[in-house]
């Protein structure tokens, strides 16, 4: 591939990673919360969606109207029943929380669901590409990468939207600057909370539904989605969503250049970066320093 | 097995690593009952391998109830336990279990099988504990190599360079010269065919192009797509694990590669995975070491190919799996030797009498005496192609008999 499809294709990949991790993003920058089944997660909203639509016989696309509010439901439940009473037990508690959650969703889909990879059909649109002529080289495109960049900026941009516009975006980014003093002052909490935990499972899904339209999904394949999306945030910047943005692309651009030179290092370049990024600037590019950024 | 359900929601609830003394307590432990024969049986049933295993409770239930009587060996009568380890698809963990089943289970005889990270690990096990050991679903090639000598382990499956000479001639069908595609991943299959693909098209004096050994996982592939268009790829030989397949075919559609001949080891060997692809899996040629068209009969009870297919259907739902063929004759070879030693509990002699077996097994002709080399009988390895099937689903029909023409042909090879 020329140079100038390896960028276009990495920005494109980018938004994937983007959208996988803002719930990660929107979980660790509001709740301090560090979710190790994030990964999961998604995997089950691709199953969810699987399910859903071999049982209406409907396209992947008309079930998203389900499948969010359900994915939103879980989270707030998940909160309620789990995270909430994880995030009071110190800092590692929210951590082993996850983490045994995340080794049960897996089993438990092994066991109901097989371990056969699937994939969803999203219908000729997901087969087909585009071709354009760029900068004097010819490039390929899946309408389904673009479909997911742009779905991927849509969701950033509405959450920024949320958080720094509405009423519930204040209580939230009062809540998450000083949990006490919101107390105080007459926040509910736990309700917040509930509220962010269900976004982030909801974006969750819907990056779990792009990849089993791109790709396969397994019970097992929430692990790789989970390590791409971690380091989106850290590279981006930790609690940062704008940051998350420029992380993910960040780690589609490293890939997408990294196997020009030789696809056996593309993940290994990713990782790399990741490191350096810890060495270099620990708090990623655009650390939410202003409450506004959330 | 009647533990695995448990066994499984356990694992949910505990993670792996405190699992390891547990999981032999909640099996029947050994007693020290002499005249019992107790065979091991290592698989991956869980984890990324798990399509490897999944016939395994039928395949195992048949072979339980086809020995349910005992075996006569030297005019004494033996009842037969089989017990069963999951690898959990790690070749630790297979390492381990093997070591469980000698050592607490004190098993007579080891059957391990699919994938290296199966076979390897508790063939070393057993050479070590001199416990005899019978591998299958692993190119005899990655088993045998930078190993050895063997004395109690003993391998039975197809080659990979035989492999390779099928797929050439297959090839070479099409006429004129191509350029090859290899699609190989940075694990063992991949290195074992970039090592015999690659000097198999200079030979023909076609030119090869190499994906690079691309990490296994890995959910975007358009890179290696526009490499392949670029140097005008026209047939595509790949190796990669089922997932990563139907990813890799999915975005080759969506960046319009389309080669003329797509041949697929390993991946589209699973009906699942022809099935996850849909429309898509028509016309891909995968390699057949196994399927319930063979005209070969179980030595145990006399079921039939076609009757062991169609019993795991009935029983499950699900469509055969190639594994199903070889773990079955793998558990046939073992009771042919276990007769054969004249002792099933002196190992020397029952790893002995492998070496000496030759017959035929529901998977086929096997024959340990004539090996391309110790303590290897070579399978042959057909190819066939997937073909839609009128009732929506795909239907690998055998196109290529050349080293077993007993097998018969099921239909011409098609171009894509």
């Amino acid at each position: 591939m020329n140079w100038v499809g390896a960028v276009v294709q990495g920005v494109l990949v980018g938004g994937w990673y983007a959208l996988a991790a803002c719930g990660l993003s929107l979980t660790f920058g509001i709740m301090r919360l560090v979710n190790i089944a994030h990964g999961d997660l998604a995997v089950c909203g691709a199953y969810l969606t699987l399910v859903l639509s071999s049982a209406l016989g409907l396209p992947v696309g008309y079930t998203l109207p389900l499948v969010l509010p359900i994915a939103f439901a879980i989270g707030v439940a998940l909160h309620l029943l789990l995270f909430g009473r994880a995030l009071r037990g110190g800092p590692l508690a929210p951590v082993l929380v996850t983490f045994g959650l995340s080794v049960m969703i897996e089993n438990l889909l092994v066991a109901g669901l097989s371990a056969d990879p699937r994939s969803l059909d999203a219908g000729r649109l997901a087969l087909a590409g585009v071709r354009v002529t760029a900068f004097g080289s010819v490039i390929t495109l899946s309408w389904l990468r673009i479909a997911g960049f742009l779905t991927a900026l849509a969701v950033l941009g509405g959450l920024h939207l949320l958080l720094a516009r509405t009423s519930f975006g204040r209580l939230v980014r009062a809540t998450s600057d000083d949990l006490d003093t919101a107390r105080l002052v007459g926040v509910r909490v736990r309700p917040v909370f509930a509220t962010v935990a269900g976004i982030a499972v909801a974006t969750a899904a819907l990056a779990g539904v792009f990849l089993g339209m791109t790709a396969t999904f397994d019970p097992y394949a929430g692990g790789l989605s989970l390590i791409f999306a971690f380091e989106a945030v850290v590279i981006g910047g930790l609690g940062s969503l704008w940051g998350t943005l420029l992380g993910g692309v960040t780690i589609g651009l490293v890939q997408q250049l990294a196997a020009q030179w030789d696809v056996q290092y593309t993940v290994l370049a990713v990782h790399l970066l990741f490191f350096a990024v810890l060495a270099v600037r620990p708090q990623g590019f655009f650390p939410a320093s202003e409450p506004e950024a959330a | 097995m009647e533990t695995h359900p448990s066994r499984r929601a356990f694992l949910g609830v505990l993670g792996t690593a405190a699992l390891t003394g547990c999981s032999g307590g909640l099996k029947e432990s050994s007693g020290g009952t002499g005249g019992t024969i107790r065979i091991g049986y290592v698989s991956p049933r869980t984890g990324a391998l798990a399509v490897f295993g999944e016939s395994d409770d039928y395949v195992v239930g048949t072979v339980r109830e086809a020995v349910r009587k005992g075996l006569t060996v030297g005019g004494r009568s033996y009842p037969v336990e089989i017990v069963t380890k999951d690898t959990q698809s790690s070749a630790a963990r297979a390492a381990e279990v093997a070591a469980e089943l000698i050592q607490r289970d004190a098993v007579d005889i080891v059957l391990c099988t699919s994938t290296p990270d199966t076979t390897n690990p508790v063939s070393d096990q057993c050479e070590a504990a001199g416990v005899p050991c019978l591998a299958t679903i692993c190119p005899w090639e990655i088993w045998a190599g930078g190993r050895g000598p063997f004395t109690y382990s003993y391998l039975y499956f197809v080659g990979s360079r035989e492999e390779t000479d099928v797929f050439a001639g297959l090839w070479r069908r099409l006429g004129g010269d191509h350029v090859v595609g290899g699609l190989w991943p940075n694990d063992v299959d991949g290195e074992v065919y970039r090592r015999f693909v690659t000097p198999k098209v200079k030979e023909l004096g076609w030119r090869l192009a190499d994906s690079g050994a691309y990490a296994d996982g890995s959910t975007d592939y358009s890179s290696i797509i526009s490499a392949f268009v670029k140097s005008d790829v026209d047939i595509l030989q790949a190796t990669p694990i089922p997932p990563d397949w139907v990813t890799f075919w999915r975005q080759a559609h969506q960046n319009r590669f389309r080669p003329k001949m797509v041949c697929v080891a390993k991946a589209m060997l699973f009906p699942s995975v022809a099935a996850t692809l849909g429309p898509l899996a028509e016309g891909i040629v995968s390699p057949v070491w196994w399927s319930p068209s063979f005209p070969y009969k179980s030595s145990l009870d006399g079921t039939s190919a076609r009757d062991l297919a169609q019993g795991y259907r009935t029983a499950t739902g699900r469509q055969w799996t190639p594994p199903m063929g070889f773990n079955h004759g793998l558990f046939e070879i073992a009771v042919a030797a276990l007769r054969a030693s004249g002792d099933p509990k002196d190992k020397k002699a029952v790893a002995a009498a492998i070496g000496r077996q030759k017959g035929e097994a529901v998977s086929g002709r096997y024959d340990f005496t004539a090996g391309p080399m110790k303590n290897v009988s070579q399978a042959p390895d057909l190819l066939g192609q997937w073909r839609a099937n009128g009732s929506g689903g795909h239907d690998l029909v055998i196109v290529d008999n050349s080293l077993e023409p007993a097998i018969p042909l099921q239909g011409d090879l098609r171009p894509l």
